[in-house]
Protein backbone atom coordinates (compact mmCIF):
# COMPACT_ATOMS: atom_id res chain seq x y z
CA UNK A 1 0.00 0.00 0.00
CA UNK A 2 1.72 3.21 -1.46
CA UNK A 3 -1.40 5.26 -0.35
CA UNK A 4 -0.80 7.61 2.56
CA UNK A 5 -3.01 8.28 5.56
CA UNK A 6 -4.21 11.91 4.49
CA UNK A 7 -4.60 10.91 1.32
CA UNK A 8 -7.21 8.09 2.53
CA UNK A 9 -9.29 10.79 4.50
CA UNK A 10 -9.49 12.64 1.55
CA UNK A 11 -10.77 10.38 -0.84
CA UNK A 12 -13.11 9.21 1.59
CA UNK A 13 -14.47 12.96 1.59
CA UNK A 14 -14.71 13.21 -2.13
CA UNK A 15 -16.52 9.79 -1.71
CA UNK A 16 -18.93 10.92 0.58
CA UNK A 17 -19.52 14.13 -1.19
CA UNK A 18 -23.07 14.33 -2.73
CA UNK A 19 -23.93 10.88 -0.79
CA UNK A 20 -24.13 12.57 3.06
CA UNK A 21 -27.17 13.19 2.87
CA UNK A 22 -28.15 9.47 2.01
CA UNK A 23 -25.59 8.28 5.30
CA UNK A 24 -27.45 10.11 7.47
CA UNK A 25 -30.48 8.92 6.41
CA UNK A 26 -29.49 5.90 7.11
CA UNK A 27 -28.02 6.43 10.30
CA UNK A 28 -31.33 8.29 11.51
CA UNK A 29 -33.38 5.20 9.98
CA UNK A 30 -31.20 2.72 12.13
CA UNK A 31 -31.32 4.96 15.30
CA UNK A 32 -35.36 5.00 14.82
CA UNK A 33 -35.41 1.38 14.60
CA UNK A 34 -33.47 1.01 17.49
CA UNK A 35 -35.69 2.93 19.43
CA UNK A 36 -38.56 1.39 18.42
CA UNK A 37 -37.17 -1.80 19.50
CA UNK A 38 -36.38 0.07 22.71
CA UNK A 39 -39.77 1.05 23.29
CA UNK A 40 -41.12 -2.29 22.82
CA UNK A 41 -38.53 -4.05 24.90
CA UNK A 42 -39.35 -1.17 27.82
CA UNK A 43 -43.38 -1.89 27.23
CA UNK A 44 -42.69 -5.73 27.94
CA UNK A 45 -40.55 -5.27 30.94
CA UNK A 46 -42.88 -2.68 32.35
CA UNK A 47 -45.96 -5.44 31.88
CA UNK A 48 -43.68 -8.07 33.46
CA UNK A 49 -42.56 -5.82 35.99
CA UNK A 50 -46.56 -5.37 36.80
CA UNK A 51 -47.25 -8.60 36.93
CA UNK A 52 -44.37 -9.54 39.40
CA UNK A 53 -46.13 -6.42 41.71
CA UNK A 54 -49.51 -7.87 41.24
CA UNK A 55 -48.26 -11.51 42.19
CA UNK A 56 -46.39 -10.02 44.89
CA UNK A 57 -49.45 -8.15 45.89
CA UNK A 58 -51.42 -11.44 45.90
CA UNK A 59 -48.76 -12.75 48.33
CA UNK A 60 -48.97 -10.22 50.91
CA UNK A 61 -52.02 -9.29 51.95
CA UNK A 62 -51.37 -5.95 53.14
CA UNK A 63 -49.59 -4.55 49.93
CA UNK A 64 -50.96 -1.22 49.86
CA UNK A 65 -50.53 -1.83 45.28
CA UNK A 66 -53.35 -2.54 43.74
CA UNK A 67 -52.71 -3.66 40.21
CA UNK A 68 -55.27 -4.55 37.93
CA UNK A 69 -55.55 -8.13 36.44
CA UNK A 70 -54.53 -9.34 33.12
CA UNK A 71 -54.48 -12.20 31.00
CA UNK A 72 -50.79 -12.24 30.42
CA UNK A 73 -48.42 -14.40 32.91
CA UNK A 74 -45.11 -13.08 33.97
CA UNK A 75 -43.72 -16.21 32.77
CA UNK A 76 -45.38 -15.21 29.11
CA UNK A 77 -43.89 -11.82 29.30
CA UNK A 78 -40.27 -12.71 29.87
CA UNK A 79 -40.49 -15.38 27.08
CA UNK A 80 -41.22 -12.51 24.64
CA UNK A 81 -38.94 -9.83 26.64
CA UNK A 82 -36.25 -12.74 25.91
CA UNK A 83 -37.29 -13.36 22.07
CA UNK A 84 -37.69 -9.47 21.39
CA UNK A 85 -34.09 -8.69 22.70
CA UNK A 86 -32.96 -11.74 20.98
CA UNK A 87 -34.73 -10.12 17.55
CA UNK A 88 -33.27 -6.53 18.21
CA UNK A 89 -29.73 -8.06 18.96
CA UNK A 90 -30.30 -9.63 15.65
CA UNK A 91 -31.47 -6.62 14.00
CA UNK A 92 -28.64 -4.36 15.07
CA UNK A 93 -26.06 -6.84 14.27
CA UNK A 94 -27.13 -7.23 10.81
CA UNK A 95 -28.08 -3.40 10.24
CA UNK A 96 -24.39 -2.58 11.51
CA UNK A 97 -23.24 -5.23 8.69
CA UNK A 98 -25.49 -2.96 6.11
CA UNK A 99 -23.37 -0.43 7.30
CA UNK A 100 -20.23 -2.09 6.45
CA UNK A 101 -21.50 -2.38 3.11
CA UNK A 102 -22.89 1.08 2.21
CA UNK A 103 -19.46 2.33 3.36
CA UNK A 104 -17.67 -0.16 0.97
CA UNK A 105 -20.50 0.66 -2.10
CA UNK A 106 -19.48 4.87 -1.18
CA UNK A 107 -15.60 4.05 -1.18
CA UNK A 108 -15.76 2.06 -4.51
CA UNK A 109 -18.37 5.07 -6.13
CA UNK A 110 -21.09 2.46 -6.44
CA UNK A 111 -24.46 4.30 -5.81
CA UNK A 112 -25.63 4.35 -2.11
CA UNK A 113 -28.76 4.35 -1.23
CA UNK A 114 -30.05 3.55 2.39
CA UNK A 115 -32.25 0.17 1.51
CA UNK A 116 -28.38 -1.31 1.32
CA UNK A 117 -28.99 -0.73 5.57
CA UNK A 118 -30.67 -3.93 5.22
CA UNK A 119 -28.44 -5.76 2.78
CA UNK A 120 -27.22 -8.25 5.42
CA UNK A 121 -30.87 -9.59 5.91
CA UNK A 122 -30.74 -10.76 2.25
CA UNK A 123 -27.41 -12.20 2.04
CA UNK A 124 -26.57 -15.33 4.53
CA UNK A 125 -27.77 -13.43 7.31
CA UNK A 126 -27.22 -16.12 9.78
CA UNK A 127 -23.85 -16.66 8.85
CA UNK A 128 -23.25 -13.14 10.35
CA UNK A 129 -25.22 -14.34 13.27
CA UNK A 130 -23.10 -17.19 13.97
CA UNK A 131 -19.49 -15.38 13.04
CA UNK A 132 -21.17 -12.62 15.91
CA UNK A 133 -22.26 -15.51 18.32
CA UNK A 134 -18.59 -17.18 17.78
CA UNK A 135 -16.59 -13.95 18.63
CA UNK A 136 -18.92 -13.46 22.02
CA UNK A 137 -18.62 -17.14 23.07
CA UNK A 138 -14.09 -16.42 22.36
CA UNK A 139 -14.46 -13.25 24.15
CA UNK A 140 -15.98 -14.64 27.20
CA UNK A 141 -13.74 -17.79 27.58
CA UNK A 142 -10.92 -15.54 27.63
CA UNK A 143 -12.64 -13.86 30.80
CA UNK A 144 -12.89 -17.36 32.58
CA UNK A 145 -9.35 -17.18 33.91
CA UNK A 146 -10.22 -13.78 35.52
CA UNK A 147 -13.01 -14.99 37.58
CA UNK A 148 -11.71 -18.18 38.25
CA UNK A 149 -8.40 -15.76 40.27
CA UNK A 150 -10.85 -13.55 41.28
CA UNK A 151 -13.08 -16.24 43.16
CA UNK A 152 -9.19 -18.07 44.60
CA UNK A 153 -8.29 -14.92 46.09
CA UNK A 154 -11.86 -14.51 47.44
CA UNK A 155 -11.75 -18.18 49.03
CA UNK A 156 -8.49 -18.15 49.85
CA UNK A 157 -7.81 -14.67 50.96
CA UNK A 158 -4.80 -14.23 49.04
CA UNK A 159 -5.48 -11.10 47.54
CA UNK A 160 -1.51 -10.14 46.34
CA UNK A 161 -0.58 -13.22 44.41
CA UNK A 162 -4.08 -12.83 42.40
CA UNK A 163 -3.54 -9.33 41.67
CA UNK A 164 -0.17 -9.31 40.57
CA UNK A 165 -1.54 -12.10 38.05
CA UNK A 166 -4.73 -10.12 37.13
CA UNK A 167 -2.43 -7.57 36.31
CA UNK A 168 0.01 -9.83 33.87
CA UNK A 169 -3.10 -11.37 32.68
CA UNK A 170 -4.78 -8.07 31.77
CA UNK A 171 -1.27 -6.86 30.21
CA UNK A 172 -0.36 -10.02 27.61
CA UNK A 173 -4.44 -10.18 26.91
CA UNK A 174 -4.38 -6.36 25.82
CA UNK A 175 -1.04 -7.26 23.88
CA UNK A 176 -2.99 -10.68 22.54
CA UNK A 177 -6.48 -8.74 21.43
CA UNK A 178 -4.99 -6.08 19.66
CA UNK A 179 -2.93 -7.98 17.88
CA UNK A 180 -5.84 -10.53 16.68
CA UNK A 181 -7.92 -7.56 15.91
CA UNK A 182 -5.56 -5.94 14.09
CA UNK A 183 -4.89 -8.94 12.18
CA UNK A 184 -8.42 -9.73 12.04
CA UNK A 185 -9.76 -5.96 11.20
CA UNK A 186 -10.51 -6.71 7.08
CA UNK A 187 -12.40 -9.84 8.21
CA UNK A 188 -15.93 -8.53 7.91
CA UNK A 189 -15.40 -5.93 5.10
CA UNK A 190 -14.35 -9.36 3.40
CA UNK A 191 -17.02 -11.17 3.61
CA UNK A 192 -19.50 -7.88 3.50
CA UNK A 193 -17.89 -8.13 -0.10
CA UNK A 194 -17.94 -11.54 -1.10
CA UNK A 195 -20.22 -13.04 1.26
CA UNK A 196 -20.12 -16.28 -0.17
CA UNK A 197 -16.28 -16.69 0.96
CA UNK A 198 -16.10 -19.12 3.77
CA UNK A 199 -14.95 -17.71 7.52
CA UNK A 200 -11.67 -19.54 7.28
CA UNK A 201 -10.99 -18.14 3.71
CA UNK A 202 -11.85 -14.62 5.01
CA UNK A 203 -9.68 -14.77 7.99
CA UNK A 204 -7.07 -16.13 6.11
CA UNK A 205 -7.28 -13.24 3.07
CA UNK A 206 -7.58 -10.56 6.05
CA UNK A 207 -4.28 -11.73 7.74
CA UNK A 208 -2.70 -12.02 4.26
CA UNK A 209 -3.74 -8.06 3.63
CA UNK A 210 -2.99 -7.02 6.92
CA UNK A 211 0.63 -8.27 6.55
CA UNK A 212 2.84 -5.31 7.45
CA UNK A 213 -0.02 -2.81 7.58
CA UNK A 214 -0.70 -3.79 11.09
CA UNK A 215 1.21 -0.51 12.35
CA UNK A 216 -0.75 2.11 9.67
CA UNK A 217 -4.23 0.70 10.76
CA UNK A 218 -3.61 1.65 14.04
CA UNK A 219 -2.41 4.90 13.43
CA UNK A 220 -5.38 5.69 10.93
CA UNK A 221 -7.63 4.21 14.36
CA UNK A 222 -6.07 6.98 16.23
CA UNK A 223 -5.73 9.55 13.97
CA UNK A 224 -9.49 9.93 14.30
CA UNK A 225 -9.16 10.79 18.00
CA UNK A 226 -9.19 14.35 17.36
CA UNK A 227 -12.08 14.82 15.69
CA UNK A 228 -13.97 12.30 17.76
CA UNK A 229 -12.99 14.70 20.34
CA UNK A 230 -14.53 17.53 18.89
CA UNK A 231 -17.95 15.36 18.02
CA UNK A 232 -18.22 14.92 21.46
CA UNK A 233 -17.92 18.41 22.44
CA UNK A 234 -21.40 18.60 19.64
CA UNK A 235 -22.97 16.67 22.32
CA UNK A 236 -23.02 13.84 19.62
CA UNK A 237 -24.50 15.95 16.96
CA UNK A 238 -20.99 15.54 14.52
CA UNK A 239 -21.33 12.22 14.84
CA UNK A 240 -23.89 11.79 12.14
CA UNK A 241 -20.76 13.51 9.74
CA UNK A 242 -18.15 11.47 11.30
CA UNK A 243 -19.05 7.73 11.61
CA UNK A 244 -19.75 7.65 8.02
CA UNK A 245 -16.20 9.66 7.30
CA UNK A 246 -14.75 6.84 9.52
CA UNK A 247 -16.66 3.98 8.05
CA UNK A 248 -16.13 5.29 4.98
CA UNK A 249 -11.98 5.93 5.38
CA UNK A 250 -11.56 2.43 6.42
CA UNK A 251 -13.31 0.92 3.66
CA UNK A 252 -11.31 3.00 1.36
CA UNK A 253 -8.04 1.10 3.87
CA UNK A 254 -9.29 -1.86 2.64
CA UNK A 255 -9.57 -1.09 -0.85
CA UNK A 256 -5.73 0.63 -0.88
CA UNK A 257 -5.09 -2.94 0.57
CA UNK A 258 -6.37 -4.91 -2.67
CA UNK A 259 -5.25 -2.45 -4.82
CA UNK A 260 -8.77 -1.32 -6.05
CA UNK A 261 -9.22 2.77 -5.19
CA UNK A 262 -11.01 4.25 -7.86
CA UNK A 263 -8.95 6.08 -9.88
CA UNK A 264 -11.99 9.02 -9.68
CA UNK A 265 -10.94 9.51 -6.67
CA UNK A 266 -7.58 10.25 -7.06
CA UNK A 267 -8.73 13.56 -8.68
CA UNK A 268 -9.63 16.92 -7.22
CA UNK A 269 -13.45 17.47 -8.78
CA UNK A 270 -12.18 21.10 -10.20
CA UNK A 271 -9.26 18.73 -12.02
CA UNK A 272 -11.85 16.04 -13.20
CA UNK A 273 -14.07 19.44 -14.43
CA UNK A 274 -11.41 21.24 -16.15
CA UNK A 275 -10.33 17.75 -17.81
CA UNK A 276 -13.87 16.75 -18.84
CA UNK A 277 -13.95 20.55 -20.05
CA UNK A 278 -10.61 20.34 -21.94
CA UNK A 279 -11.89 17.12 -23.55
CA UNK A 280 -14.57 17.23 -25.56
CA UNK A 281 -15.01 13.47 -26.09
CA UNK A 282 -14.31 12.76 -22.81
CA UNK A 283 -14.58 9.59 -20.60
CA UNK A 284 -17.57 8.15 -18.88
CA UNK A 285 -15.29 9.25 -15.84
CA UNK A 286 -15.69 12.60 -15.95
CA UNK A 287 -19.16 13.61 -14.46
CA UNK A 288 -18.99 17.70 -15.97
CA UNK A 289 -19.01 17.24 -19.55
CA UNK A 290 -19.25 20.32 -21.99
CA UNK A 291 -22.54 21.45 -23.57
CA UNK A 292 -22.70 19.85 -26.95
CA UNK A 293 -22.45 22.76 -29.83
CA UNK A 294 -24.39 22.79 -32.83
CA UNK A 295 -22.13 21.62 -35.12
CA UNK A 296 -20.96 18.57 -33.31
CA UNK A 297 -24.84 17.97 -33.17
CA UNK A 298 -24.89 17.81 -36.65
CA UNK A 299 -22.06 16.03 -36.96
CA UNK A 300 -23.49 13.06 -35.20
CA UNK A 301 -26.91 13.38 -36.66
CA UNK A 302 -24.72 12.89 -40.25
CA UNK A 303 -22.68 9.88 -39.03
CA UNK A 304 -26.05 8.04 -37.87
CA UNK A 305 -27.69 8.56 -40.67
CA UNK A 306 -24.52 7.25 -42.66
CA UNK A 307 -25.00 4.19 -40.83
CA UNK A 308 -28.84 3.89 -40.68
CA UNK A 309 -28.27 4.23 -44.71
CA UNK A 310 -31.22 7.26 -43.69
CA UNK A 311 -28.62 9.90 -44.74
CA UNK A 312 -29.18 9.24 -48.60
CA UNK A 313 -32.98 9.14 -48.47
CA UNK A 314 -33.67 12.26 -46.11
CA UNK A 315 -31.17 15.01 -46.31
CA UNK A 316 -30.44 16.10 -42.53
CA UNK A 317 -31.78 19.06 -41.80
CA UNK A 318 -29.05 21.43 -41.18
CA UNK A 319 -29.85 24.29 -39.12
CA UNK A 320 -30.78 27.16 -40.14
CA UNK A 321 -28.51 30.09 -40.33
CA UNK A 322 -25.88 28.94 -38.24
CA UNK A 323 -21.97 29.27 -38.61
CA UNK A 324 -21.71 25.74 -37.63
CA UNK A 325 -23.64 24.59 -40.44
CA UNK A 326 -21.49 25.77 -43.15
CA UNK A 327 -18.42 23.93 -41.26
CA UNK A 328 -19.63 20.69 -42.68
CA UNK A 329 -18.41 19.40 -45.73
CA UNK A 330 -20.68 20.85 -48.78
CA UNK A 331 -22.48 17.50 -49.19
CA UNK A 332 -25.44 17.23 -51.43
CA UNK A 333 -27.83 14.16 -50.57
CA UNK A 334 -28.91 12.42 -53.53
CA UNK A 335 -32.96 10.74 -53.10
CA UNK A 336 -32.64 7.40 -53.68
CA UNK A 337 -29.13 6.43 -53.79
CA UNK A 338 -28.08 3.58 -51.34
CA UNK A 339 -24.45 4.02 -52.33
CA UNK A 340 -21.99 6.97 -51.15
CA UNK A 341 -21.86 9.11 -53.90
CA UNK A 342 -19.07 11.77 -54.86
CA UNK A 343 -19.67 14.81 -53.40
CA UNK A 344 -20.80 17.55 -55.92
CA UNK A 345 -20.80 20.43 -55.64
CA UNK A 346 -23.51 22.29 -54.67
CA UNK A 347 -25.81 24.60 -56.31
CA UNK A 348 -25.11 26.98 -53.59
CA UNK A 349 -22.36 27.54 -51.89
CA UNK A 350 -22.29 26.44 -47.96
CA UNK A 351 -19.19 28.61 -47.17
CA UNK A 352 -19.75 32.54 -46.15
CA UNK A 353 -19.64 34.57 -49.46
CA UNK A 354 -18.23 37.76 -49.17
CA UNK A 355 -20.48 40.88 -49.66
CA UNK A 356 -20.68 40.77 -53.91
CA UNK A 357 -20.03 44.52 -54.46
CA UNK A 358 -22.26 45.88 -57.17
CA UNK A 359 -20.11 47.63 -59.38
CA UNK A 360 -23.21 50.17 -61.51
CA UNK A 361 -25.06 50.82 -58.21
CA UNK A 362 -22.39 50.52 -55.37
CA UNK A 363 -24.59 48.77 -52.76
CA UNK A 364 -24.23 45.49 -51.43
CA UNK A 365 -26.05 42.33 -52.14
CA UNK A 366 -28.05 40.58 -49.08
CA UNK A 367 -26.20 37.59 -47.66
CA UNK A 368 -28.82 35.05 -47.11
CA UNK A 369 -26.53 32.73 -45.26
CA UNK A 370 -25.42 34.88 -42.98
CA UNK B 1 -14.72 23.32 -33.57
CA UNK B 2 -15.43 26.11 -30.55
CA UNK B 3 -15.46 24.22 -27.41
CA UNK B 4 -16.78 25.68 -24.14
CA UNK B 5 -15.24 25.89 -21.14
CA UNK B 6 -17.41 24.49 -18.04
CA UNK B 7 -16.68 26.04 -14.94
CA UNK B 8 -16.71 23.59 -12.03
CA UNK B 9 -19.89 23.78 -10.35
CA UNK B 10 -19.81 25.56 -6.52
CA UNK B 11 -21.62 23.21 -4.25
CA UNK B 12 -19.56 22.15 -1.65
CA UNK B 13 -22.85 22.99 0.75
CA UNK B 14 -20.79 21.57 3.53
CA UNK B 15 -18.43 24.36 3.48
CA UNK B 16 -21.42 26.91 3.41
CA UNK B 17 -22.89 24.73 6.62
CA UNK B 18 -20.09 25.19 8.35
CA UNK B 19 -19.34 28.80 8.01
CA UNK B 20 -23.39 29.30 8.68
CA UNK B 21 -22.85 27.08 12.26
CA UNK B 22 -19.32 28.82 13.24
CA UNK B 23 -21.71 32.52 12.46
CA UNK B 24 -24.27 31.12 15.21
CA UNK B 25 -21.57 29.83 17.15
CA UNK B 26 -20.13 33.31 17.42
CA UNK B 27 -23.68 34.39 18.10
CA UNK B 28 -24.91 32.07 20.80
CA UNK B 29 -21.35 31.77 22.27
CA UNK B 30 -22.59 33.89 25.91
CA UNK B 31 -25.50 31.28 25.99
CA UNK B 32 -25.86 28.00 27.63
CA UNK B 33 -22.62 25.96 25.91
CA UNK B 34 -24.06 27.02 22.72
CA UNK B 35 -20.53 28.27 21.66
CA UNK B 36 -18.91 24.64 22.36
CA UNK B 37 -21.59 22.74 20.66
CA UNK B 38 -21.95 24.50 17.51
CA UNK B 39 -18.50 25.94 17.79
CA UNK B 40 -16.87 22.10 17.64
CA UNK B 41 -19.68 21.44 14.87
CA UNK B 42 -18.95 24.12 12.56
CA UNK B 43 -14.87 22.72 13.13
CA UNK B 44 -15.79 19.16 11.88
CA UNK B 45 -17.85 20.25 9.11
CA UNK B 46 -14.93 22.57 7.75
CA UNK B 47 -12.88 19.77 7.83
CA UNK B 48 -14.98 17.25 5.98
CA UNK B 49 -16.19 19.65 3.71
CA UNK B 50 -12.34 19.80 2.08
CA UNK B 51 -12.59 17.70 -1.18
CA UNK B 52 -9.83 19.44 -2.62
CA UNK B 53 -5.91 19.66 -1.68
CA UNK B 54 -6.86 23.02 -0.41
CA UNK B 55 -9.47 24.50 2.12
CA UNK B 56 -12.60 25.92 0.69
CA UNK B 57 -13.13 29.57 1.84
CA UNK B 58 -16.14 29.22 3.54
CA UNK B 59 -14.92 26.62 5.14
CA UNK B 60 -12.29 28.48 6.32
CA UNK B 61 -14.66 31.11 7.88
CA UNK B 62 -16.34 28.04 9.25
CA UNK B 63 -13.63 26.64 10.87
CA UNK B 64 -12.25 30.24 12.61
CA UNK B 65 -15.64 31.25 13.13
CA UNK B 66 -16.52 28.16 15.22
CA UNK B 67 -12.99 28.39 16.96
CA UNK B 68 -13.60 31.64 17.77
CA UNK B 69 -17.47 30.32 19.38
CA UNK B 70 -15.76 27.57 21.06
CA UNK B 71 -13.25 29.91 22.67
CA UNK B 72 -15.60 32.62 23.72
CA UNK B 73 -18.15 29.99 24.99
CA UNK B 74 -15.33 28.70 27.46
CA UNK B 75 -14.22 32.29 28.13
CA UNK B 76 -17.88 33.16 29.32
CA UNK B 77 -18.15 30.29 31.09
CA UNK B 78 -14.87 30.77 33.03
CA UNK B 79 -16.38 34.34 33.63
CA UNK B 80 -19.30 33.02 35.24
CA UNK B 81 -17.14 30.85 37.58
CA UNK B 82 -14.87 33.01 38.46
CA UNK B 83 -17.85 35.78 39.30
CA UNK B 84 -19.89 33.07 41.10
CA UNK B 85 -16.45 32.42 43.26
CA UNK B 86 -16.03 35.94 44.00
CA UNK B 87 -19.68 36.51 45.09
CA UNK B 88 -19.59 33.31 47.07
CA UNK B 89 -16.78 34.38 49.05
CA UNK B 90 -17.39 37.74 49.34
CA UNK B 91 -20.84 36.98 50.95
CA UNK B 92 -22.65 38.55 48.11
CA UNK B 93 -24.99 35.50 47.22
CA UNK B 94 -26.86 35.48 50.38
CA UNK B 95 -27.14 39.81 50.67
CA UNK B 96 -29.62 39.89 47.75
CA UNK B 97 -27.15 40.51 44.78
CA UNK B 98 -29.40 38.90 42.67
CA UNK B 99 -32.01 40.12 42.98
Amino acid sequence: MDIKRSDLKLYARRALKGNWGIMIGATLVSMGIAYVFTLALEAVLFAALGSGIRALSGLFSSAAVTVPKSNISIGALIVILIILYFVYLVAMLLISIGYQRLYLDAAAGQKVKVATLFWAFTHRPWKFVLISVLIALLEGITTVPIYIMSLAAALTGGSGFAAAFLLVYEIIFLIVYAYVLLTFSQFYLILVEAPEKGIFEALSESQRLMKGNRGKYFVLCLSFFGISLLAAFSFGLAALWLSPYVGCTMAMFYLSLKGSVPEALKHSPAETAAAGAYSYTGQTFYQEQPVPQEGTYYQQAVQTQQQTGTYYQQPVQAPQQTEAYYQQPAQTPQQGAYEPQPTQAPQQSYEPQPPQQDAASGSQQPNNYQ
Amino acid sequence: MNEQTVQPKDDNSMALGSMVVGIISIVTSCCCCGGIILGSLAVVLACLSRVETYFDKRAKTGLICGIIGMVLSIAAGLVILVYLAAAGSSGLAGSGIYY
